[in-house]
């Protein structure tokens, strides 16, 4: 049993919060429960007048947000009292489907509408269940609900995510790399941080309101320096000490850059740490390939100190090289490392300047200064625990990840904090969830070849290492072709436009979705997204407000809002915090007549169908429940019943579903061990993916068969940088500027643009709704701030106000927000903005066959409208 | 004597807009008033070009051109300091309006709220309003008399904002003006303001790297 953290001393809050414990809050109506405004989940309380809510404000008990809260979760009221709510089920009259086609909805009983998908669910099920498709996002509990029917009525079908970027390197890259599931950076002791592409620690990211003052109270208190690479002079940028814009898609050959100084230049490197921690001793054979152990097959590396070949886990392994070239079995062997190497000289820095438009001497001094606040070799020893000191991180995330070669960018950029070695150690670029120690114990194991496997939820997560030998695809995402990616989804609609193309039978006969815009937010092109939700026989959405996916449904389910609405969750964690902690989702107020919880309907429905009695015993395993809180086929619970279950189940009887009311959260002590994982982690990290090549032969084999020709160059084991379509149609002067997507922190996380308060600031502020066009690019093209352009890009034609400023690189145009709306329930912002998505070209040569990621370069013409 | 205060840390903010809303979120102010905003603009040429984020409101000047140009004397400040507007006071000249040089006052004009009805939350809210009359950010001194820090400085994600006696040498934000460099908004017109705006020192000193560029 950990020993548990109960109320927070409030001197430890810059700012008093109200009240340190539960009971010594201002009033008594202050409920604790989980904002869903955006993923980060934060904790808040709500306060509750004669059945109203007239206020949240931020848990000060809260590990994640202590008692902070940001514009998007504060506007969660009026999400609440939304007045285009859809409160009662509605079904679609009209026949026809598509794109600003109005549904012309009625309204239906409960009863209706509940027969109506239980039929359609039975029916599937009994004749082909991989006809099922489920999409679920970030939806509390109700993920779960919705995904046990995967394994219970056996369809491969559940999306789990809706961006088309979403995850797509940045878990699977952390997984491999950190043994976690995404980024944080140490701010409690980082001294340099770099930012590529990301806002982390100003103006976006998980943990948003945990980070921002962290970050905040490192630069200012501490003089932390930020380095801002980004084609759009955004919030973070506006915070940086340097802002490097840069040509988008080019973060590779800026990474590839910073290693040629590192490793060639300055030779400023981690060498134990990459000696004892990762492959970069492994000797390659001349195909790239590990030179192995005649006997036991382990890969080989080279023991300088005793001038032979020895297997990676030799005890008597003392000095394994980086460098050079030996002969094992008669063959020149090289260690990986020197590979990296020999790869990042292939960027002398005026090359990287050609490519990215960042002057090679600011890249140089960068890198190195990087290079040298990591100051290697040191050591600081917190809470007792003696652990390595490396205070720089360079974080990225949503621009590099957004790609044609999304995995190369971020593979690039990864091995910058990989050979510093500073994942997972004080001041230094953190994953969340590497190590858990209560109630479960997970923690990265050692796999083959040496190499770490991350323990945890990966159950779900399928990892980039060892990788999966692709087959013939039966699925219509292809996720057999894809042996490195975790999911594939960005594939179905690719796919649905010539199924046979790939041999591929099964077809969508009805799809579930939960609450989020896939259609808007998921893909690129709508136009092609939409042909396939026109072919689905029954569509199902949840909703708060009909936005432009429900527009395809063909029956809406009014849902409780996150204020409404009750949810355990699972356990979470602030890295290099020294508490971990689960925090809960309640209902404060009762939904309006006629609005039922999700749970409650998705049970009913599972009845109706005559699946429940299964999918209780799937629950059992995915909810975590244990003896004797197992839920059993024949019972009926409802949704609290199984709430207590889940919580007694994780927590024990002390701290049941009551208890989690009362108090939000439950908060206990982390070990130095788990908070700062790198170094007690056993199994080796990869500078090189030597099973690419194997993956990559595996995958050819498997396309010839099929008569399918795809370029598998992506599959390199080192990183390169590869230009996507949109760069070479600008080197050619064919368009005007590269359209990129970027975040407001007051709009970040989808949930924004329609609600009236967030609407009316982004009215407010300049950069919201308008476009931006460097000075430049605009005089140029006789353009003047507040001009009516049209921004037009292969896919789609758009009128938008120009917003001419210096803060973008001249090559770019900067669109912001989740704006450009058509749906009925957006009827605030309709006509406002641009949907960015839309414009983007949606076809195999914009999308990552090694990761899947949609590629985000937007080619664009611009005119004076 | 007390006299309250804010600062302002320019440093720390990020312009997330979070006490702006969270200030709505508290008073329930109506469509196109907002008591706290956070200004932007543009700053530099590219590439060395940045967005600046400035949060303005009320600066419950010691030297109040409002509370002097009230004629029913509805603009009140109390011995704290605090400069606050009694709506069942007020009928509406707009002389505060007129006399401050920061255009920090607003009238209310009534309205339906956000919606085509008002909310159950506007409806809570708005039965403070009054319709003709001014308002204005009032530095929540309901909470802070309760001992609860107004909403903005309670929700800033950055810490950038805080609040406390400027007369109390021992307060914290007394202690963070020694620190720190600072300047009060239009100290010229000799309105006396009580909210301190602080400033970099040039940040990113490790190594002593200094921030290159803009102050």
């Amino acid at each position: 049993m950990p020993t548990f953290v109960r109320g927070r001393d409030t001197t430890e809050q810059t700012v008093p919060r109200p009240g340190a414990t539960r009971h010594e809050r201002a009033g008594a109506d202050w409920v604790p429960t989980t904002c869903r405004m955006c993923l980060v989940a934060c904790q808040v309380l709500v306060r509750v007048e004669d059945g109203r809510i007239v206020n949240v404000i931020g848990d000060p008990d809260a590990p994640k947000n202590r008692g902070r809260m940001c514009a998007k979760g504060k506007s969660g009221i009026l999400t609440h009292y939304n007045r285009s709510r859809v409160t009662r089920p509605l079904r679609r009259t009209n026949p026809d489907k598509g794109i600003g086609i109005d549904p012309r909805w009625e309204g239906i009983s409960w009863d209706e509408a509940i027969d109506t998908i239980s039929a359609k669910l039975r029916k599937v099920v009994s004749e082909d269940p991989r006809r099922l498709y489920m999409q679920t996002w970030a939806d509390g509990d109700f993920a779960g609900w919705i995904g046990a029917l995967a394994s219970v009525v056996g369809t491969p079908y559940h999306q789990t995510g809706i961006s088309g970027t979403c995850g797509k390197t940045i878990h699977t890259i952390n997984y491999l790399t950190a043994g976690g599931w995404w980024d944080e950076v140490d701010f409690a002791h980082c001294n340099y941080l770099i930012d590529v592409g990301t806002q982390q620690g100003i103006a976006t990211r998980e943990g948003f309101n945990h980070s921002v003052p962290d970050c905040a109270s490192a630069r200012v208190d501490r003089g932390m320096k930020l380095v801002v690479v980004d084609p759009v002079g955004n919030n973070a940028a506006a915070k940086a000490d340097e802002w490097l814009p840069i040509r988008p898609g080019t973060d590779a050959a800026f990474g590839l850059g910073m290693l040629n100084v590192l490793l060639n230049e300055a030779r400023i490197y981690d060498a134990p740490y990459l000696q004892r921690h990762t492959n970069a001793p492994y000797l390659l054979a001349a195909d790239g390939r590990y030179v192995r152990d005649e006997q036991s097959g382990k890969p080989l590396v080279f023991d300088v100190s005793s001038g032979t070949a020895k297997a990676h886990d030799d005890p008597s392994l003392a000095v394994p090289a980086l460098e050079g070239e030996f002969p094992v079995h008669g063959i020149a062997a090289k260690p990986a490392f020197q590979l990296l190497k020999e790869r990042a000289a292939e960027y002398p820095l005026e090359r990287v300047e050609r490519i990215t438009t960042i002057p090679a001497e600011r890249i140089r001094r960068i890198a190195r200064e990087f290079g040298e606040a990591a100051q290697i070799g040191s050591t600081i020893t917190i809470d007792g625990v003696e652990l390595p000191y490396r205070p720089v991180a360079l974080s990225w995330c949503r621009g590099p990840q957004g790609h044609k070669h999304a995995w190369h960018h971020t593979w690039a950029l990864q091995l910058v904090n990989v050979v510093v070695g500073c994942i997972n150690v004080p001041g230094g670029a953190q994953s969340r969830s590497t190590a858990i120690e209560w109630p479960d114990v997970t923690w990265p194991a050692v796999g083959q070849d040496g190499m770490m496997v991350p323990g945890g939820h990966t159950g779900k997560h399928a990892t980039a290492f060892p990788g999966r030998p692709a087959t013939r695809p039966r699925r219509m995402d292809l996720f057999e072709l894809f042996p490195a990616a975790a999911h594939t989804r960005t594939f179905v609609p690719e796919v649905s436009r010539d199924p046979g193309r790939y041999g591929i039978t099964d077809r969508t006969e009805m799809l579930i979705h939960t609450a989020g815009n896939q259609l808007a937010g998921g893909w690129g092109d709508v136009d092609a997204v939409a042909d396939w939700y026109k072919s689905i026989d029954l569509v199902v959405g949840f909703a708060i407000e009909i936005n432009e996916t429900h527009e395809l449904d063909d029956i809406v389910l009014p849902m409780t809002t996150y204020l409404e609405e009750s949810a355990f969750e699972s356990q979470d964690a602030v890295c290099g915090e020294g508490v971990a902690f689960h925090a809960i989702q309640q209902r404060v107020v009762a939904p309006p007549d006629g609005v039922r919880e999700q749970i409650d309907v998705i049970m009913e429905v599972y009845e109706r169908a005559g699946l429940l009695d299964d999918v209780y015993v799937a629950l059992n395993r995915v909810l975590k429940l244990k003896p004797p809180y197992l839920l059993e086929a024949g019972r009926r619970y409802t949704h609290e019943d199984v709430l207590d279950r889940q919580a007694r189940s994780m927590y024990g009887e002390e701290h049941g579903w009551d208890w989690f009311k009362e108090h939000g959260v439950l908060v206990w002590e982390r070990s130095v061990e788990a908070r700062y994982p790198g170094r007690f982690i056993k199994g080796r990290i990869p500078v090189y993916m030597e099973n690419f090549i194997d993956r990559a032969q595996e995958l050819a084999v498997v396309l010839a068969d099929m008569r399918v020709e795809w370029d598998l160059s992506d599959y390199d084991p080192l990183p390169e940088w590869m230009p996507c379509q949109a760069y070479g149609s600008l080197e050619r002067g064919e368009i005007d500027a590269i359209g990129v997507h970027y975040k407001l922190p007051y709009v970040y996380g989808g949930q924004g643009n329609a609600n009236p308060w967030i609407d009316e600031l982004c009215e407010k502020l300049p950069q919201s709704y308008g476009v931006l066009i460097n000075t430049r690019l605009a005089a140029r093209l006789g353009i003047a701030d507040d001009d009516w352009v049209v921004i037009r890009s292969p896919v789609r034609t758009a009128r938008v106000r120009a917003r001419v400023t210096e803060c973008v690189h001249p090559q770019v145009i900067g669109i912001a927000g989740h704006a450009g709306h058509w749906a009925g329930g957006k009827a605030r912002t309709k006509g406002k903005g641009v949907n960015f998505n839309s414009l983007l070209p949606y076809d195999l040569e914009h999308l990552d066959l090694l990761s899947t990621a949609v590629d985000m370069c937007a080619p664009l013409t611009v005119r004076k409208a | 004597m007390t006299r309250m205060g804010f600062v302002v840390d320019l440093e720390r903010c990020v312009g997330c807009q979070a006490c702006v809303i969270a200030c709505k979120a508290e008073n329930g102010t109506p469509p196109e008033i907002h008591w706290m905003r956070v200004l932007e603009e543009e700053i530099g040429t590219y590439p060395n070009a940045r967005r600046s984020f400035t949060p303005v409101r009320c600066n419950h000047c010691a030297n109040a051109p409002c509370v002097e140009a009230c004629p029913t004397g509805a603009v009140v400040k109390r011995a704290d300091g605090i400069v606050y507007i009694d709506s069942t006071v007020c009928v509406g000249t707009m002389a505060c309006l007129t006399a401050c040089p920061y255009y920090v006052p607003v009238r209310f004009d009534g309205g339906e709220g956000y919606f085509d009805e008002l909310t159950p939350y506007e409806e809570t809210k708005y039965a403070a309003f009054r319709e003709g009359t001014a308002q204005k950010c009032d530095f929540c001194y309901q909470r802070v008399d309760s001992g609860r820090p107004p909403a903005c400085v309670e929700a800033c994600p950055a810490d950038a904002l805080g609040f406390g006696d400027l007369d109390d040498p021992d307060s914290a934000i007394v202690r963070q003006l020694h620190r720190r460099r600072h300047f009060r908004p239009r100290e010229e017109l000799g309105t006396d303001p009580s909210v301190y705006y602080l400033v970099g020192d040039g940040g990113g000193s490790v190594g002593g790297m200094h921030r290159g560029g803009l102050a």
